[in-house]
């Protein structure tokens, strides 16, 4: 399937400025037992909502880009998680990442490329003037220069160019791994792996 | 060049090169449930692809399934999903083990049980403890939905980057009564939970040696609790031991086994091969875990109390555990156990804890339950009488299934209520909305289901010896 190509994009900003946001939190797992691949985004945080809730704040209505602390989406490998931002309206998710943390973890970042999410990670001197912007503030981000711009302010984001290019193109990514169809079928021949027997 | 393990298994594996340092990675095995498949099989028949290694794709179902054995309605959203496994199973020639069928149970346990998880192999499945079954020296690492449909439809994974590789090296001996479950735990409070984000991880060291396969299993499953995408550890005789027991029907046997098993005593990673980062810990001293707070880190000595907080998440994590800096840990009352989850579900963990149930009674007002990881470690522990040493004081016994772990299938922690949890994640509503959960080991859970408060099992095992 392919995604929608990631360009440019202005918006405003959703601030939840806290780390180690697992994907139950995002999507709790009760919501996991439906069969399609729509339908999510009301159940985005569905058990953290609340009139204090940072996404509930009348700031943060028709917000774009979320604004989120280090580590987020850490835990199961859950897309439904990557889903429900989407469906929510998010096009950009900006985390917090030091030397010693990441902003997101492993498997949330494959499934968000794989979707189209762009994901932006800021040094934390940055990334503070995001989340003190708070909710509502209006951001643009330019995926092929590699910058956001708040309040006049450009920063720059790095980006493993391979998935800057997946996002740019809206790559259909079986699609294009079925272009090396021959070196697949060559490994199959030459090295594949030890098939166990078929089911008695 | 000396290589590390997960080196010798990436470079056996690529199929081609991609650009900007990518690489094609071929996947020899893929293990495929109920929860994360539905819309991977729906991309397939949109796109009119096929699976292309049917032969190479396991199935079964285990997220959801009800443990009591009831009969699931196909009417309900848990009924609507295990049939479209079934469908798309038939549909696309893959063997599936379903609901209550003898080999049913959940895919981290049954993988290795049936021999499908060998040393040296790539193996993914859309669950984040996939990482279990780097236990055998195999690079195994969860997936989402669309990289589901990726690998039906090709057989291979793309990864933008190589991954790092971290070495955990651990000396000395675990004491009596603290186990591999006390270890990782202790492994995560040291590295964080994303200190091994971009990482393989690979467990050394003499203490890692010494422990059986379930033990090992316990160790690399919890990988993904510190953001390691996998965790290995080295193939030895005790690896080869377990895969050439007889009932691994899965598992190669005779010229074809013993070829295999001179390739992968040469699986390790050589000496002098370098690690890009490096963790080293001992085992000695080493007591009991526990964690206190909402994620795996927030883990102390079950002798030692509820610390300070540190930061505003660990004050969040504190209101929402309803619990004070000071308390001692031994003082928290519990509602629930839960012996069960990819963690500690296997025949291994289910004796120890009968060991020290054994003649005892669960507390009053605690629901215990025990859920084993298969229905093979099911009937096992049946034979041994271990489901009559749990009924008898008190517990639960179900079917398997992942259950309470992540409370999908209606086996939940009732709101503000504590749980005593043998599995993986304690997060805010992991075992069911406003739940409060605790891991520890079997022992521990077994323990604390006796005295209704959290209790290191080690005096009472004295008792028991």
């Amino acid at each position: 399937m392919a995604m929608e190509p990631f360009l440019t994009h202005s918006g405003r900003t959703a601030v939840l400025d806290q780390p180690n946001m697992d994907t139950d939190r995002i999507i709790p797992a009760r919501f996991l037992s439906r069969v399609d691949r729509t339908g999510y985004g009301e159940q985005l945080f569905a058990d953290v909502r609340g009139p204090d809730f940072p996404l509930d704040r009348p700031e943060a209505k028709g917000a774009s880009v979320l604004v989120v602390g280090e580590n987020f989406g850490c835990g199961s490998s859950r897309e439904h998680a990557v889903w429900a931002i989407q469906q929510a309206g998010f096009r950009a998710v900006i985390a917090q990442k030091t030397e010693r943390v990441t902003g997101f973890s492993d498997i949330f970042r494959q499934n968000a490329t794989i979707n189209g999410l762009l994901l932006v990670e800021l040094p934390p001197g940055e990334h503070r003037k995001l989340a003190d912007a708070g909710s509502g503030a209006e951001v643009s981000i330019d995926l092929p220069a590699q910058t956001v711009l708040l309040n006049g302010e450009v920063m720059r984001f790095d980006i493993n160019a391979a998935t800057k290019k997946a996002l740019m193109e809206g790559l259909d990514l079986i699609g294009s791994t079925l272009q090396h169809e021959e070196k697949i079928a060559a490994y199959e021949r030459q090295r594949g792996p030890w098939i166990p027997p078929r089911r008695k | 060049m000396p290589r590390t393990l997960f080196e010798k298994v990436w470079d056996q594996h690529v199929v081609a090169g991609l650009p900007d340092g990518g690489a094609l990675i071929f996947i020899d095995r893929h293990l495929v449930h109920e929860v994360t498949s539905p819309q991977a099989f729906d991309g397939l028949r949109a796109a009119d692809r096929r699976v292309r290694r049917p032969d190479l794709t396991f199935a079964t179902v285990d997220h959801n399934v009800p443990t009591d054995g009831r009969a699931v309605p196909e009417d309900t959203l848990s009924g609507k999903q295990i049939a479209a496994l079934q469908r798309n199973a038939a549909e696309f020639d893959i063997p599936l083990w379903g609901y209550l069928d003898d080999n049913q149970g959940i895919v981290h346990i049954i993988g290795p049980q049936l021999g499908l998880t060998l040393p040296g192999l790539t193996i993914v499945c859309g669950d984040s403890h996939t990482s279990t079954h780097g236990a055998f020296g195999a690079l195994a690492f969860g997936i989402g939905t669309t990289e589901v449909e990726h690998v039906l439809a090709t057989q291979t994974l793309r990864f933008a980057a190589k991954p790092k590789t971290l070495d955990v090296e651990v000396s000395g001996n675990l004491a009596f009564g603290v186990t591999a479950k006390d270890l990782i735990l202790a492994i995560i409070r040291r590295i964080g939970v994303a200190g091994g984000a971009g990482f393989v991880v690979e467990y050394r060291g003499d203490a890692i040696r010494r422990l059986p396969m379930s033990a090992r299993m316990t160790i690399c499953n919890m990988s993904a609790e510190m953001g390691a995408r996998a965790g290995m550890i080295g193939p030895d005789e005790t690896t080869i031991e377990y895969v050439a027991a007889a009932d691994r029907p899965f598992a190669p046997k005779g010229t074809k086994l013993k070829q295999m098993c001179d390739a992968w005593r040469n699986l390790g990673t050589d000496e002098g091969a370098t690690f890009d980062s490096r963790v080293q810990i001992t085992a000695d001293g080493l007591q009991p875990q526990v964690s206190w707070g909402t994620n795996p880190a927030m883990t102390v000595d079950i002798t030692s109390a509820v610390p300070d907080p540190k930061n505003p998440a660990e004050e969040r994590a504190q209101r929402y555990m309803n619990i004070k800096p000071g308390t001692p840990m031994q003082e928290m009352d519990i509602n629930t156990v839960f012996i069960g989850s990819c963690t500690n579900s296997r025949i291994e963990d289910l004796r120890e804890a009968a060991m020290l149930v054994n003649g005892r009674r669960v507390a009053d007002g605690v629901r215990a339950l025990v859920v084993p990881g298969s229905e093979a470690v099911r009937r096992q522990a049946e034979q041994e009488g271990l489901d009559r040493v749990f009924k008898k004081a008190g517990f639960e016994w179900h079917h398997s299934g992942c259950s309470m772990c992540l409370g999908m299938n209606g086996d939940l922690v009732r709101p503000r209520q504590r749980c005593a949890s043998t599995s993986n994640r304690p997060y805010e509503g992991r075992q069911g909305p406003l739940s409060r959960t605790h891991l520890v080991s079997p022992l521990t859970a077994a323990a604390s289901a006796l005295t209704g408060h959290i209790t290191d099992p080690r005096p009472l095992l004295e008792d028991s010896a």
